[in-house]
């Protein structure tokens, strides 16, 4: 049962890849913050240059021929990470990082930060949060991590329906909080995942997920898709561990 | 083409809608463009910008800009537009339009508004320039750049209205 979740998440991350996506930048130069940030993920890049200021600045995201959106750069223009902080803050660097993850999905990216993660997993939570009600979904590889999270689980509960279905070790002693499920993850299926997904409350628009897949010590392999049937099945694989029987 | 040809359009109306400003101070820095180019640019602008009109489609931008707008920077003879290559290149602008897009760019990226008096110069630049027979154009008077159509006079980057 092991190789039956690990190769469906695999299948998962091909499947949720979207046609080649394309980021214009434009402004007098690209953005010092936004470079690391942009080789993360399988995008092709592009500068064109325009003298305004660089608090004008802004990026275009396409996938193959359609316009996706854009994003003011100016919360990119010092080096530094994407930002860590939680969900619901507007903060100018973290909430502009969710809106470029938004645009990126079905590209596939690879991190070798838990930051650069915990970051990206933020734009998921987020659309949780505003949705107010639903499953969100978290696997986390140790007891640490998930402690790391609990706060951020704890505001989520307590101030919205929603409920999280959290995956973890067997050997855990997990503190018990009231709409946190915590599920032993007896069979290790998603020892080497990194997947958070939101069930969307029933809402097609509203569903996401980002799977991510160790693929060497430190180095994170994922996707995020917003493709509702991709994340039905995803919750619907989910759920199998969670039963323990066979993924449907 | 040149600015003894006469235009049928002038470089205030020209300028006074802001996918058309916004084309103009991309190709003022590339010489040349594709439409498609202009319309993720324009697009982009508009979208990112405060207060953006909601919701900004790109398609429609596209199709604007090849039907609308294009043309009309052509009938002011600020740009040469090859419309079955949809290929933009830059023409060379009157001293009067030289100097209002600097004034138009300098209040879209400052988001404060032209300054008139330097406005009114210009335009007093333009009228003097007509009364030489430089620019033909037949009509009116030239408008008052403030209030164009209400799409969007310069340092206003609020909503385009219908584009």
């Amino acid at each position: 049962m092991t190789a039956d979740v690990g190769a469906a998440l695999r299948e998962f991350r091909e499947r949720a890849r979207g046609p080649e996506t394309t980021v214009t930048t434009y402004g007098p130069e690209p953005p010092a913050g936004l470079a690391p940030l942009l080789e993360q993920f399988d995008v092709a890049v592009v500068h064109r240059s325009l003298s305004i200021p660089p608090s004008e600045g802004y990026l275009t995201v396409r996938a193959g021929d359609r316009y996706r959106g854009s994003v003011s750069t100016a919360a990119f223009g010092e080096a530094g990470g994407p930002g860590g902080r939680a969900p619901w803050d507007t903060d100018g660097r973290a909430a502009a990082y969710r809106d470029l993850v938004a645009l990126l999905s079905g590209a596939s990216f690879e991190m070798d930060e838990k930051r650069s993660l915990v970051a990206t997993a933020r734009e998921i939570e987020e659309r949780a949060w505003r949705a107010g009600a639903g499953t969100l979904y978290a696997s986390f590889q140790s007891l640490s991590a998930f402690r790391a999270q609990l706060p951020v689980y704890e505001r989520l509960v307590e101030s919205t329906d929603l409920r999280v279905v959290a995956f973890g070790a067997p050997d855990w002693d997990p503190p018990a909080v009231e709409g946190v499920t915590v599920h032993r993850d007896d069979a290790g299926d998603l020892t080497d995942f990194w997947v958070v997904a939101f069930h969307g409350g029933g809402d097609d628009d509203r569903k996401c997920a980002m799977v991510a897949e160790e693929t060497s010590p430190g180095t994170f392999a994922g996707v995020v898709t917003y493709d509702p049937d991709l994340v039905d099945e995803l919750t619907a694989c989910l759920a199998g561990v969670l039963d323990g029987g066979e993924d449907p | 083409m040149g600015s003894d040809t006469p235009h049928t359009t002038d470089p205030f109306e020209a300028l006074s809608h802001r996918y058309r400003r916004v084309a103009l101070y991309y190709l003022r820095e590339h010489e040349s463009a594709s439409v498609a180019t202009l319309a993720e640019l324009v697009t982009g602008w508009v979208e990112s910008g405060p207060d953006p009109p909601d919701p900004v489609d790109h398609d429609r931008v596209l199709a604007d800009l090849h039907h609308r707008h294009l043309p009309v920077l052509a009938e002011a003879g600020l740009v040469d537009y090859d419309r079955e290559e949809r290929a933009v290149r830059l023409a060379e602008p009157s001293a009067t339009a030289a100097h209002l897009i600097e004034i138009a760019f300098e209040a879209d990226t400052s988001g404060t508004p032209p300054d008139v008096g330097r406005l009114l110069a210009a335009a007093d630049e333009h009228d003097g320039d007509r009364a030489r027979g430089s620019r033909g154009e037949s009509g009116d008077e030239g408008p008052d750049p403030e209030e164009s159509d209400g799409e969007g006079p310069p340092g206003d980057r609020g909503d385009d209205g219908d584009g």
